[in-house]
């Protein structure tokens, strides 16, 4: 009997393990998962021969592909080649439209911005564009919060967002085509807003249908490409949309491949497998040194910086700060941590954007004046500080504990914390964080983006406000003369890293990436966006 | 038996009650916010209150874990904060890859590490022990991940004969399975040579070999059967260990199984998912060790459960 059992229970252990090996093979089925997109044409899931398939190696969004809920940049990177937004921001800053037949027309007073959407601009469920999609878009981005301030200026916000109103009273429909946005008062950088991608424009009926399913079982845009299938921890599978009203891209498809770990995406890279990569800096040196690798290694500078972000309330005396600032060896840093792929920055304002003043000397590493400060703050002895890092960023950690040896000259014990994303992201909004290697990318080319957290927000720990900086910055978005735009934010930057030591910049970076040389028309802009649309395999 | 089971099943519902209060009472104490990181760019205090109140975060604590205990008795751990997936069924997609993995590793370690401690255990002293034990402590000591990385290197980049990632084939599923099942065929190994050693040694199995029984009829039949009982319950946890996922290998080779998922719940305090993984785990281990208990009846006949047993 028992023999018999014991048969019994191995022929099952076989069977289970069989069942679970014969099972793999399969395609994931797609009835059997809630993230799965709806498939509107075949599914295409490798580069099959003869079809032009881009293969992508991405980290795992884990969220619905829907910037106007999740404002990361992985998943812009799928959605920029599925949604458009009403504008585009070219490589020199300047806009150009993309659903519009030109450029809007502005009011004397700066107020009322003329909008004519292009005809017969169709969604990928074969919707045309109206002028009501683009209102029912504007309104749910203000609905969803995450990044609704971005349209605080529209007349109508402050009611729509108490929920007060149901409509973004400023935004006015003359017909399917034609419409008005109306600003409570005059914002510079508002068309620059409406190019990014937290303002895509959603068919209204598809979207409102699909509730919480947006971006996950269903996506419709305007862009070049369909989403065909999406799955967390898996992948995402894009398709031409031939009805494109920029006519159809050369491209069959962008298949995206999530990998989470960076030394597996370069091998599946360099086996083949896939033809663009993102290079994370930690196995930089490896690969740069390869000379299979090199030349096929790209690199870009994003507009944004890493920055030492300094509690006021924990250390109200300016001096201290500065005395902070005075102690990090960034030249060391930038050199051994970063493999010399990133520089020391002379502003908190990068390269590229109005505000950058290139007049000013590099952030000076000097601790014999540090200590002076410390001894002139009160501080003789020197001071203790806890600088957080998130874990996410293995880099920072490195950085801190380099930082940690340097300041040891200036008289500061550095006592260097490391926590999770969300204890983070916690600390932060709390005041917990004494001291935060943190780094800050522009959402759109203008100074007004680099610079919103120091004003409108305590999101960036520092807690630090000033009514000079604050008023600084509402005469930015009022103006719009380049050159007095100029003057503005500039000083209203010195305010703030020369003369308060709110934050103070540790470095501007450059991002590395690998692209099979058989792909041209690739395009990556500086603030992380990525665009297939003009990309073709020769 | 029958009343052993069923006490033993109730037990595992006051266990299972007892990790849900821990996990819920841990996590409003380790620091860490959904709502700080779905909107880390532009929040404004109005904004978070809002976010708050949609995800029911505003309300006490002991409603949000009488509404959490309520969903759990129906297996309805609510949806993620942030792919708005159902979390059973997120959890059932993600079981399914587990338990791909698990069956396979299971299989390779079992395989390699039962024979080769039986093997060292009769070939005590002499080279090949020796060579087996080495290998056995390489296996449990070397780093699951960087086993993965030499095998991706070798077998995925070099010699291009197995997926580099991925777990769309059979095939797929050989390197993170060598990677994951290397350590566990290493402790099997040594707990099988030990065990084995201890019951070579005994009265019985010397009159088997006196009675002229051949050798690897002994061994197999008298002398393993006997050192079964701590092989099985090492076996047994291992499995459950498997099954309950393993980060770093399904990090490296991208494989989206519970490990993951627990992984990225916590990373983001994804509470509905995070506590949906939690109770998983724990009930994959109270099932375990309840059929390893139970395992040991058959075992070994001077076992008994329920009324009367010694």
């Amino acid at each position: 009997m028992r023999r018999k059992l014991a048969g019994a229970a191995f022929l099952c252990a076989v069977v289970l393990s069989l069942a679970a090996c014969g099972n793999s093979s399969e395609k994931q089925d797609s009835s059997d998962s809630s993230a799965t997109a709806e498939s509107t044409t075949e599914s295409t899931t490798s580069a099959a021969e003869g079809s032009k398939i881009v293969r992508v190696a991405a980290v795992d969004p884990q969220v619905a592909l829907d910037p106007q809920q999740y404002t990361y940049s992985i998943v812009m990177k799928i959605t920029d080649n599925i949604s458009e937004s009403l504008l585009m921001t070219m490589g020199d800053g300047s806009l150009e439209p993309v659903l519009l037949t030109g450029m809007p027309e502005i009011s004397e007073d700066q107020l009322t911005y003329s909008f004519e959407l292009l005809p017969d601009v169709k969604f990928h469920n074969g919707e045309v564009l109206k002028s009501s999609d683009v209102k029912y878009s504007y309104e749910r981005l203000i609905k969803l919060a995450k990044m609704a301030t971005l349209l605080e200026n529209v007349a109508g916000y402050d009611e729509l967002a108490a929920g007060t109103a149901d409509e973004l009273s400023g935004f006015q429909i003359q017909d399917d085509t034609h419409f008005t946005i109306t600003l409570k008062k005059p914002y510079a950088p508002f068309l620059s807003v409406l190019s990014t991608a937290y303002t895509a424009i959603y068919p209204e009926a598809a979207c409102e249908e699909a509730g919480d399913t947006w971006g996950m079982q269903t996506l419709y845009g305007t862009g070049p490409f369909m989403l065909s299938s999406y799955q967390t921890g898996v992948g995402a599978e894009l398709v031409r949309f031939e009805d494109y009203h920029d006519g159809a891209v050369k491209l069959d498809g962008v298949s995206y491949k999530f990998i989470e770990d960076v030394n597996t995406q370069v091998l599946e890279y360099q086996a083949g497998n896939v033809d663009y990569v993102d290079v994370d800096p930690s196995v930089y040196p490896i690969y740069s040194s390869n000379p299979e690798l090199s030349e096929e290694m790209h690199g870009f500078q994003p507009t944004g910086n890493y920055s030492m972000n300094v509690n006021v309330k924990t250390y109200p005396d300016a001096r201290v700060r500065e005395a902070i600032a005075l102690s990090i060896d960034r030249a060391a840093i930038c050199e051994s941590i970063l493999h010399g792929t990133a520089t020391v920055p002379t502003s908190y304002i990068p390269a590229g954007i109005i505000g950058h003043d290139d007049t000013l000397p590099e952030f000076e590493y000097n601790p014999e004046r540090a200590k002076e400060l410390l001894a002139e703050a009160g501080y003789p002895d020197g001071i203790d500080l806890r600088v957080t890092v998130n874990t996410k960023y293995q880099g920072n950690v490195a950085i801190a504990t380099a930082f940690q040896e340097q300041a040891k000259a200036a008289g500061i014990n550095v006592e260097v914390e490391q926590v999770d994303s969300a204890a983070w992201s916690d600390m932060k909004l709390n005041g917990g964080v004494d001291c935060a290697i943190s780094n800050w990318y522009v959402d759109y080319s203008d100074p007004e983006s680099m610079l919103y957290p120091m004003t409108k927000t305590d999101t960036n720990s520092s807690f630090w406000h000033n009514e000079e900086f604050d008023q600084l910055m509402e005469d930015g978005i009022a103006t719009t003369d380049s050159a007095e735009r100029q003057e503005i934010y500039a000083k209203a930057e010195h305010i703030m890293t020369r003369e308060d030591w709110a934050t103070t910049p540790l470095y501007n970076e450059t991002k590395f990436y690998l692209l099979n040389p058989s792909i041209t028309g690739f395009e990556i802009d500086s603030t992380f966006r990525m665009f297939w649309k003009n990309a073709d395999i020769q | 038996m029958l009343s052993y089971t069923a006490k033993r099943l109730i037990q595992t519902i006051f266990v299972l009650f007892g990790i849900s209060l821990i996990t819920f009472i841990l996590l409003q104490v380790v620091p860490g916010d959904p709502v700080a990181m779905m909107l880390e760019k532009r929040a404004d205090a109005e904004t978070i209150a809002k976010v708050r109140h949609e995800l029911g975060l505003d309300l006490p604590i002991h409603i949000q874990y009488f509404n959490f205990i309520k969903g759990a008795i129906r297996l309805d751990f609510g949806t993620s904060y942030f792919t708005k997936e159902v979390v059973s069924e997120a959890l059932f997609r993600c079981f399914k890859v587990t338990v791909k993995l698990a069956c396979m590793s299971f299989v390779f370690a079992a395989a390699i590490g039962i024979p080769s401690g039986i093997f060292s255990a009769v070939k005590r002293g002499k080279g090949i022990d020796t060579f087996v034990m080495i290998l056995s402590i390489i296996g449990v000591s070397a780093p699951a991940f960087w086993v993965a990385i030499i095998l991706q290197i070798i077998f995925g980049l070099k010699l291009a004969v197995l997926p580099i990632s991925g777990f769309d084939s059979v095939a797929s599923y050989i390197l993170p399975s060598v990677a994951l099942g290397a350590r566990y065929a290493g402790n099997m190994a040594r707990i099988t040579r030990t065990s084995m050693l201890e019951v070579m040694g005994q009265d019985y199995v010397r009159t088997a070999r006196a009675k002229g029984v051949r050798k690897w009829s002994v061994i197999l039949k008298h002398a393993l059967k006997n050192a079964l009982i701590p092989i099985v319950t090492l076996v047994g946890t291992d499995f459950g260990y498997m099954l309950t996922g393993s980060m770093l290998i399904e990090k490296v080779f991208s494989i989206p199984g519970i490990g993951k998922l627990a992984v990225d719940a916590m990373s983001n305090r994804d509470l509905p998912l995070l506590e949906g993984t939690v109770m998983y785990i724990a009930f994959v281990f109270v099932i375990v060790n309840l059929i390893v208990d139970l395992s040991y009846a058959f075992l070994d006949p001077r076992i008994r459960y329920g009324k009367g047993a010694a």
